[in-house]
């Protein structure tokens, strides 16, 4: 039976962990460029808040997100706190988010990709959830995870004029 | 795969333009036989390209039309504008599919065909072979006089309506190969039916006398003539020599692409010129902008951890590291401003497609238009070379379609001032008519009756960069497609640039100024709550202390008085950072000219001039969009850099009038 677990093995997807909260989060691993400790963040005015500001990531700028904000937890800063650099669209993006745990194999057959029963907002950016022993794994979405940010806020400044 | 793909694009279109250039130039010139070598080698590299990417309509296209040009070469049709107007259309679709985009190519391959078997004038006379000998030839011939053999030169003309060409002619060469040793044939490479149309040609080495080759060769059927010569190499020589050119030059036959894929001592026949200029052609190489950036963006860290080594140094007090550390500061900065320079290229980069562009469009309005480029060597940044094609190319349609009446000049003039390129297109013709400009803006309602009387000539032929002012009464298909003056202004200024027009009897231009890269300005510091911020130095005027009893308030806002002028203040401080008490000290107000007006931007601290590297922000983190960009300080901290036009536009700047 050597030749199924090599079957096994390529239907496994890694993922980067961080935790929000005490929730687990995952990143698919291709879709992460770095992780660093937090650096000197530069604020940008009149931003919304989700938006951190930009840093210097060697001589490039990128922008950062507070992933706290975005799922609307309490902002807490501490000297666990991570910015995972994404690329979306060619651009970086740097993702604040408490922790890293570190990458995470998951088999294909406990990722469920249909969620039917989150009714949030934040379902947008949830690409399925990983079922691990003791707990689950919310997978997002990098390519919505920004977007839909900024098709919301049309959404209001339209309803707004 | 996509880099094969990518490397092709920029090959052919290299190829291309070449083409587009050499067909102009031949348009002038039809009879220069280098340009026509030109074109049909670089038709014949983009079927090679083409052929091993598999793009089959590419390659049917270009192979048409080499051999087009094969035919010219060989004299056997003229260039016509007809002609080469037809290879210009291969050319447009050539370049449609490069870009990839499905084009249909059978009418076009009909058209190239129709051209191809009688559209481009009655076929010459067939030209004579003549003779070109490598040296190794040379070598046998003159080992066969040394022999005292004699060297016949044999011509050998097929019946016009013979259909197995290369059978006849094996069968002559076969014939004759019994009789003594042939040392050249012309043409050469594999005798193929077309290449065989004029005939043959060649030298034997043989003692058979004249009459015995002559009924030996008539043996063959559907031989239309022989003629035969006795050959001396000396005599040939020396005509060589004085023809020289010619002979080098000389058609070795209607085919020479075998001898050219095959043989590279066939090279020895191109002119030395040639090779040379496709040596220094090769002397560059590409490099995708992306990397340049990522180069500069790592030098520019290097020079801030270099600085910070060094402030290590100076706490330690280590007197050795500084000073070699003061000469590695040389090699950075060395090291940057060649990375800067390598994002430079030359304007002519973006004015080679002009003369196209200008005899399509003379060609379509039925005007005679010369076409004067100037100073297409000088140098900018890529980013603007990039992006300054569309709105000269406004320009350049408008002073055809508009300016020139039925003969004139269009004249681009590029050059350096300062930190700044110029760029000046202008055309002969009827010069803009104040008037005329001040009723139309006045009928479509964009500026009063009172103001359009007040204004001068000069301000009032500026009112054509006005949104929705276009000068041509209805909308032609040359320049009135939708686009106003207004866009290049838009365009232009958003390059940081500015755009003037200047217009009299002598004819109409206008004016771009540039700068030279969009990558640095020479910023000036200031500071709020800590945090640095960078205002373009161009815009600064001066810088005033002003305390709280100096303020004016009027109903939109404050303003100070500044000698003669009452200027409208920008709280920097609440725009930014959404504070702004106003306390005892005074402040620093820096004043800036934003169009025509000045305004006071308050600020906390002013902390000098200093050159930045802008870096672009992403739009979705900027959503005010009060800000150009970002640059990093020398500490690796990142200050932003203001869009003050922005601000005060939209960020609670006071306006006087009204």
């Amino acid at each position: 039976m050597y030749h199924n677990k090599d079957e096994v093995q390529v239907k496994q997807k890694k993922l980067i962990g961080f935790r929000l909260a005490e929730n687990l989060f995952g990143l698919e691993i291709l879709q992460v460029k770095e992780i660093i400790p937090l650096p000197e963040i530069t604020e940008l005015p009149n931003t919304d808040k989700w938006i951190k500001g930009i840093i210097n990531l060697r001589g490039n700028i990128v922008s950062v997100v507070d992933m706290r904000e975005q799922f609307s937890y309490p902002v807490e800063i501490t000297k666990e706190t991570k910015v995972i650099i994404v690329e979306k669209e060619n651009k970086l993006v740097g993702l604040i988010v408490d922790e890293v745990v570190g990458v995470i194999s998951m088999a294909d057959s406990s990722i469920d990709e249909r969620i039917k029963n989150i009714d949030a907002i934040e379902k947008k950016y949830i690409k399925a959830l990983g079922k691990l022993e003791d707990e689950l794994m919310i997978i997002l979405d990098v390519d919505t995870l920004l977007t839909y940010e900024k098709e919301e806020r049309n959404i209001i400044n339209s309803q707004l004029q | 795969m996509d880099k094969y793909k990518e490397l092709f694009y920029n090959e052919t279109e290299e190829h291309l333009e070449l083409i587009n250039n050499s067909l102009l130039e031949l348009e002038q010139d039809p009879e220069d036989g280098e340009l026509i070598d030109q074109l049909f080698r670089s038709f014949h590299t983009i079927k090679g390209m083409a052929g091993t990417m598999g793009y089959d309509k590419i390659v049917e296209i270009s192979h048409k039309l080499e051999n087009i040009l094969a035919e010219i070469r060989q004299g056997e049709k003229k260039v016509s504008p007809g002609l080469i107007d037809i290879i210009f259309k291969g050319v447009d679709t050539l370049e449609l599919l490069i870009a990839g985009e499905e084009v249909g190519i059978s009418d076009l391959l009909q058209q190239i065909d129709a051209a191809g078997s009688s559209g481009g004038g009655e076929r010459p006379l067939a030209r004579p072979l003549s003779i070109t000998l490598q040296e190794r030839e040379e070598k046998a011939l003159e080992q066969a006089e040394e022999l005292g053999k004699v060297v016949r030169d044999i011509k050998v003309t097929l019946e016009d309506d013979c259909v197995f060409r290369t059978l006849r002619a094996d069968m002559v060469i076969n014939k004759l190969l019994e009789l003594g040793e042939i040392v050249v044939t012309i043409p050469r490479g594999e005798l193929q039916d077309e290449a065989l149309r004029n005939g043959f040609r060649l030298l034997l080495v043989t003692q058979a006398e004249e009459e015995r080759l002559e009924a030996a060769i008539n043996s063959i059927s559907e031989i239309k003539a022989i003629d035969i010569t006795e050959f001396n190499l000396a005599d040939f020589l020396s005509a060589a020599e004085e023809s020289d050119q010619e002979v080098v030059e000389a058609p070795q036959g209607r085919d020479e692409r075998p001898a050219e894929e095959d043989k590279e001592e066939d090279d020895g026949n191109r002119s030395i010129s040639t090779i040379k200029q496709q040596l220094t052609r090769t002397n560059s190489i590409r490099v995708d902008i992306k990397r340049l950036d990522n180069l500069m963006n790592l030098v520019a860290e290097m020079v801030i951890k270099r600085s910070q080594v060094e402030s290590v140094g100076l706490k330690h007090n280590l007197k050795e590291l500084n000073k070699e550390l003061k000469s590695l500061g040389k090699v950075t900065n060395a090291i940057q401003n060649e990375v800067m320079q390598m994002r430079m290229v030359p304007i002519g980069q973006v004015f080679k497609r002009f003369p196209r562009l200008v005899r399509d469009l003379s060609k379509e309005l039925g005007k005679e238009v010369d076409l004067v480029i100037e100073g297409e060597g000088t140098e900018l940044d890529r980013t603007i070379v990039n992006e300054i094609g569309d709105p000269l190319v406004h320009l350049i349609r408008n002073a055809i379609d508009h300016g020139i009446e039925d003969k004139g000049k269009v004249k681009l003039v590029a050059y350096h001032e300062g930190n700044n390129v110029v760029i000046e297109v202008f055309n002969t013709g009827r010069p803009l008519n104040p008037g005329q400009i001040k009723e139309k803006a006045v009928e479509k309602g964009l500026i009063s009756e009172a103001a359009a009387g007040n204004l001068s000539n000069q301000e009032a032929i500026k009112l054509i960069f006005i949104p929705g002012f276009s000068t041509s009464s209805e909308v032609s298909d040359i320049s009135g497609r939708g686009v106003g003056m207004d866009v290049v202004k838009n365009t232009i200024e958003s390059l940081n640039g500015s755009i003037d027009v200047k217009s009299g009897k002598g004819g109409t231009s206008f004016i771009l100024k540039l700068p030279l890269t969009l990558a640095i300005i020479q910023g000036f510091m200031v500071e709020i709550s800590q945090q640095k911020y960078v205002l373009p130095l161009k815009m600064v005027r001066e810088i005033v202390k002003v305390g709280r009893d100096e303020l004016v308030n009027i109903e939109k806002g404050q303003v100070i008085r500044l000698r003669e002028d009452v200027i409208p203040l920008v709280d920097l401080r609440g725009v930014l950072k959404g504070v702004g008490e106003w306390g005892e000290e005074k402040l620093p107000v820096v004043i800036v000219e934003s169009g025509e007006d000045l305004f006071g931007l308050v600020v906390e601290k002013v902390s000098g001039q200093q050159e930045v590297v802008i870096k672009h922000i992403d739009e979705e983190a900027d959503q005010n969009h009060f800000l150009a960009g970002a640059t990093i300080l020398g500490d690796g901290k990142v200050a932003l850099i203001l869009d003050v036009d922005k601000i005060i536009n939209n960020g609670g700047g006071v306006t006087l009038d009204g």
